[in-house]
């Protein structure tokens, strides 16, 4: 089996051990590698109702087996633990070059366990493994913190870290890799933090070869060929980055606007990718073996740094109703130093505006406060003043107020920058997602939207459980493997299985890769009926169920939730309360 | 009689309109979006009809959107979608992202 490093490495950090062990071929044939193994591991290991802040909860960094090959947009990793925010399983991604590092190393994936007694970090160079002490850059922000280990280690070395959010167990922080890039969503930055540990910092210096390099060759050479032939992936990702969409969901009027109280902001023009560009833009960054470049190097005339990408702009600008891109860029500088995840930092920032707009905060935090934007992100990383009890979320956040309505969220993780009342499927995306408000179980913007792979009416909720659960099996499997969702705008299951095939020496079709994926998504959803979840957590928050958008162009519009839900149980096998039946899991050989 | 109609550029299409973002485009009454097109061509150049219409097929390019206040012509009558005086149109060229 090429592709996979064969080896998994254990870090006890209560008896600060380091255990090697072989990866399971059936597990890998099964569940390929990061977000599929991940979830297996952390199924069959952790206890029921784990605290995620306590030492018995695990977090574990892990590669597929086509990172760190040539395959295009190979260069991801995901970190897989019980999320602090949601209480669900959780797995969260990102580019960049420390994935493929590990692989290099030799490993596909790590486990971590326990709490150390003070702040540490893990050093993995090759084959020594050392737990080193990191007193010297605890309270350090990311940047920092990587300089410093980099010197300490290897200058070419990778380093995964977390900023002052984490170690303050701030339900929103993320963990911050190569400085810019974020495995942002669900608080596995905290997780980090109760375990004491501030970096994983790794040196490899192997190679991953594919079984048949010839045909490997060639498929790689025919997938390059449709990513450049594509004008999503040739053209508008790489000039405009993702807030290209910025216009151009805002004139669907399903732009979120002051949380989600409007679908239309009016100074979108100003936030735009357009006015990014134009302004800002002083260079393109390109993940590990990705030819599309969508990342953005930006300077303002105080600081120079990446971003802001789509969700992040609209996190900070539409949704807290603030107009000016500098601040918004700032804001979203301060996320990637104090290691915060942006998208429910901003969400739950203009979720606390509605609040203090409709009273039921005595704190004055108003829509369109540039200043307060900025001052609210420092306090939510530092927990200081009302910082505190925002470092916990919206959904908690406004429980504790009394309007629990107000917290725009699923499974309390905050949802991202696209109206559910503006494209039904997408809505349901939402709702079903086993990791709560996310974009990306299930990128239902593609035909609701985009037109990718075909457009289809937004409005109408027939056939959208199809779609939901087409998308939510193909992204699981990509997940696994790992290549980033962007290839799937200009590849296929097709390109992708032939990918697998040829890098891992094993068959794959196009029916296996989706089979994987159907297989993760429902061992995900035993972890979380395990923990207590159900039918009703696979909801919305009432303004998106009850109340039509009041203007633009999905005016009068709320989600059919319901009727889309019976039919997505119904196409997954499962019973009505949304569990798995028997039959279902025999099919999909999980037992 | 004549409508007028509002369209709003995006992308690449400000660069063919010299970095315009909107126009207002003079129709006969029953004009429809195809007439919005040959007018805009008129109007910007030749480019905008190249890059929306697809000769051979004689339909839209996939993944351009045209947007009549908001809804996606291809869900409407396609390039027989009739306007109406004061309709904003919106032309974008393939876009994609989110993250």
């Amino acid at each position: 089996m090429n592709g996979w490093m064969g080896e998994i490495l254990r870090v006890n950090l209560s008896a600060s051990k380091i255990f090697h062990q072989k990866l399971d071929e059936n597990i890998a044939k099964k569940f390929l590698g990061g977000r599929g193994l991940g979830i297996k591991v952390l199924y069959d290991e952790l206890k029921p109702k784990t605290n995620p802040l306590s030492p018995e909860n695990k977090i574990i960094f892990a590669t597929g087996p086509v990172t760190g090959t040539r395959a295009p947009t190979s260069g991801r990793y995901c970190v897989v633990s019980k999320s602090p925010l949601t209480g669900t399983i959780f797995d969260s991604h990102s580019g960049g070059f420390w994935g493929p590092e590990l692989k290099f190393a030799g490993y596909d994936a790590i486990i971590i366990e326990g709490r150390a007694e003070a702040p540490v970090y893990i050093w993995i160079n090759n084959e020594t493994i050392e737990i080193r002490d990191a007193s010297e850059v605890w309270g350090q922000d990311t940047h920092t913190t990587t300089e410093k280990l980099m010197k300490e280690t290897d200058s070419n070395a990778k380093v995964a870290c977390i900023g002052p959010a984490g170690e303050r167990q701030v339900l929103l922080a993320a963990i911050i890799n190569d400085k810019h890039r974020a495995a942002g969503r669900g608080g596995l930055g905290a997780v980090m933090g109760s375990k004491n540990l501030k970096a994983v910092v790794v040196r490899g210096t192997s190679r991953v070869d594919a079984a048949d390099e010839e045909e490997f060759s060639e498929i790689f050479d025919e997938s390059l060929m449709v990513i450049r032939k594509n004008p999503i992936t040739d053209k508008s990702l790489p000039t405009l980055g993702t807030a290209v969409l910025v216009n151009l969901v805002n004139e669907h009027g399903m732009y979120p606007t002051r949380n989600f109280q409007e679908g239309v902001f009016e100074d979108a023009e100003g936030i735009s990718g357009e006015k990014i560009t134009e302004t800002i833009l002083v260079g393109r960054r390109a993940c590990y073996a990705c030819t599309i470049a969508c990342g953005r190097v930006t300077k303002t005339s105080e600081k120079e740094g990446e971003g802001p990408e789509y969700e992040t702009v609209w996190a900070f600008s539409a949704q807290c109703g603030v107009n000016d891109l500098i601040s918004v860029t700032h804001a979203n500088y301060l996320c990637n130093e104090l290691g915060l995840d942006t998208i429910s930092t901003g969400n739950t920032i203009g979720c606390a505006m509605e609040m203090s707009q409709k009273g039921f905060l005595k704190e004055k935090i108003e829509f369109g406060d540039a200043h307060k934007l900025v001052e609210l992100v420092k306090k939510i990383a530092l927990r200081e003043g009302i910082g505190k009890e925002l470092a916990e979320g919206s959904k908690r956040f406004a429980e504790k107020y009394g309007c629990p309505e107000l917290a725009m969220q699923v499974k309390g993780l905050e949802v991202p920058a696209y109206d559910p009342r503006g494209a039904q499927g997408h809505a349901l995306a939402y709702a079903t997602s086993n990791r709560g408000g996310c974009h990306l179980r299930a990128y239902l913007i593609g035909p609701e939207i985009l037109g990718t792979p075909a457009l289809v009416d937004r409005f109408k909720p027939d056939g959208k459980a199809d779609l939901v659960v087409n998308f939510q099996n193909l992204f699981a499997a990509l997940d696994s493997m790992i290549l980033c969702v962007f290839t799937s705008f200009a590849l296929n299951p097709n390109h992708y299985a032939k990918l697998l095939t040829t890098i891992t020496g094993l068959t794959f079709t196009d029916e296996d890769l989706m089979k994987i994926g159907e297989r993760v998504w429902n061992l995900e959803r035993l972890f979380n009926i395990r923990e207590g979840f159900g039918r009703r957590d696979d909801t919305l928050s009432p303004r998106f169920l009850k109340t039509p958008l009041p203007e633009g162009g999905s005016r009068g519009r709320t989600v059919f939730l319901d009727k889309m839900l019976k039919e997505y149980y119904d196409l997954r096998g499962w019973d009505s309360k949304g569990a798995p039946l028997k039959s279902k899991l025999r099919e999909l050989g999980i037992s | 009689m004549t409508i007028t109609v509002k369209v709003k550029l995006f992308a690449t299409f400000r660069e063919m309109a010299g970095g315009r973002h909107e126009v207002n485009v003079k129709l006969p009454k029953e004009a429809t979006i195809v007439d919005l097109i040959e007018e805009l061509s008129k109007i910007l150049g030749e480019e905008v009809k190249d890059t929306l219409l697809d000769f051979k097929t004689v339909d839209l390019k996939p993944l351009n959107k045209i947007l009549i206040n908001g809804c996606n012509v291809e869900l409407l009558q396609k390039l027989s979608t009739p306007l109406k005086d004061g309709d904003v149109v919106a032309l974008f060229p393939p876009v994609g992202g989110g993250q």
